[in-house]
């Protein structure tokens, strides 16, 4: 969780397409909470947003809270059968990517920051695509801890 | 079974969400607390983070400069038109220099000394459309202190926000809480700079009645705390008059490229 907080300040944030970079936290937390359940991907998403808040954020906390909730949102989606199809797995991160920018959105409003619509829009629609690419990347890891995950719970039971 | 772990997360996540929104509360007012623990988290990851940084900056590099690539040819008739004009401006200047130095010799006026400045490394980024910032391995332990200037070869960069023993964070003057007071060099009016949402330096507070042409050079006015005079900070990229509005929508082009800054310097004085 530290390397990938770090990894997301020293190299991710400087990937910028129409300001808009990957999130390999994000990402991070959605293979944890596949292969290792919902508490882990909780604890991971908070210890890795606050870290990602301490040593950047503007606002501490806040990337701590979209992450918990992230991998809390991914477990109910898990529970209802989106797990192990890779178009699942890409649809798990577009929703999360998703509801991060609109919680986010509404924290900051709450909290007097100024919204531009059309910057709101251009992420709305950019950053699921970021985070599906980088998903892929990452999809090998992701098929073989499942694998193992499944094939070590068979030989106990 | 199955519901007891249910609601063993669903406790945790409502635990997470109230210290969450306690936290962000504290730290939207500004507490001394949430900001010890911003200044010792960043020096406790300073080391790792320059390395990894170091490590991973030519790859950003490579991938970032392929969209420069896009734009070159356009790039590279607007620079060939510039510099007619530089060429011009600078067989003016010379003589103009000739001149203010003779009469400098004459009044017996000293030249403006150099600012006091240290050498600083980038360490890590952090921007997105709420915040552009970064993180310099250079801290209070070097002299560093809150609200002095940070520029790069080129102009300025931003201004130190925090400051830790042996790192500090840069708020650069593209965030959207960055807001400077600048001059106009040619005219030598006052306005303000700020950043904005999508990235673009904003110059606010030039009244539809002053002269400003595209081009013209923003400096640092006088009037900032740690700041000097007379900071290079950008040009005028485009100016618009809004119907209605009794200010100028104008944006300035940084010298200073802030989406690949590897080593900046911080201005003691």
């Amino acid at each position: 969780m530290i390397t990938a907080s770090i990894i997301q300040i020293t190299f991710f944030e400087q990937l910028k397409f129409f300001n808009i970079s990957f999130d390999i936290v994000l990402i991070g937390i959605v293979i944890i909470t596949l292969i290792d359940g919902p508490f882990t991907g909780i604890i991971f998403g908070f210890i890795a947003g606050l870290i990602l808040d301490l040593i950047a954020g503007d606002l501490v906390g806040i990337s701590a809270l979209l992450y918990s909730l992230d991998a809390f949102i991914i477990w109910r989606l898990i529970e209802s059968g989106f797990k192990y199809r890779f178009a699942s797995q890409l649809f798990l991160v577009f929703i999360v990517t998703e509801v991060n920018l609109i919680t986010e959105s509404i924290i900051r409003y709450l909290f007097n920051f100024q919204i531009s619509l059309q910057i709101f829009g251009t992420e709305l629609l950019l950053a699921p695509v970021f985070n599906i690419i980088l998903l892929a990347v990452f999809y090998p890891v992701i098929r073989i801890s499942l694998s193992r995950r499944t094939e070590s719970f068979e030989f106990k039971y | 079974m199955v519901n007891s772990i249910r609601l063993r997360n669903s406790i945790i996540l409502g635990i997470i969400i109230v210290l969450c929104l306690v936290v962000i509360t504290v730290s939207f007012i500004g507490s001394g607390f949430t900001e010890n623990m911003r200044e010792g988290a960043l020096d406790f990851f300073e080391p790792v983070q320059g390395k990894v940084f170091s490590f991973f900056n030519p790859i950003a590099m490579f991938f970032s400069s392929i969209g420069d690539y896009i734009g070159l040819r356009q790039k590279y008739f607007e620079l060939e038109e510039e510099n007619i004009i530089l060429r011009e401006a600078y067989a003016q200047d010379i003589s103009l220099k000739v001149e203010n130095d003779a009469l400098r010799r004459l009044l017996e006026l000293d030249i403006r000394r150099d600012h006091d400045m240290i050498v600083v490394k980038v360490i890590g980024y952090y921007s997105n459309s709420w915040q552009s910032e970064i993180m310099l391995s250079a801290g209070t332990n070097d002299g560093v202190q809150e609200g002095m200037g940070v520029v790069g070869n080129s102009g300025l960069a931003g201004i130190i926000i925090s400051a830790g023993n042996n790192s500090s964070r840069v708020r650069l003057i593209s965030d959207t809480h960055s807001s400077l007071g600048v001059r106009i060099l040619s005219s030598r009016k006052l306005g303000l700079i700020e950043g904005s949402q999508d990235g673009a330096v904003n110059l606010k507070y030039i009244s539809i009645d002053e002269e400003i042409y595209k081009g013209d050079i923003i400096v640092t006015s006088e009037y900032g705390q740690y700041l000097p005079p007379d900071i290079l900070i950008g040009r005028v990229k485009s100016i618009a008059d809004i119907a209605g509005e009794p200010y100028r929508e104008i944006i300035v082009e940084p010298f200073e490229d802030l989406k690949s800054l590897e080593y900046l310097m911080v201005i003691r004085q």
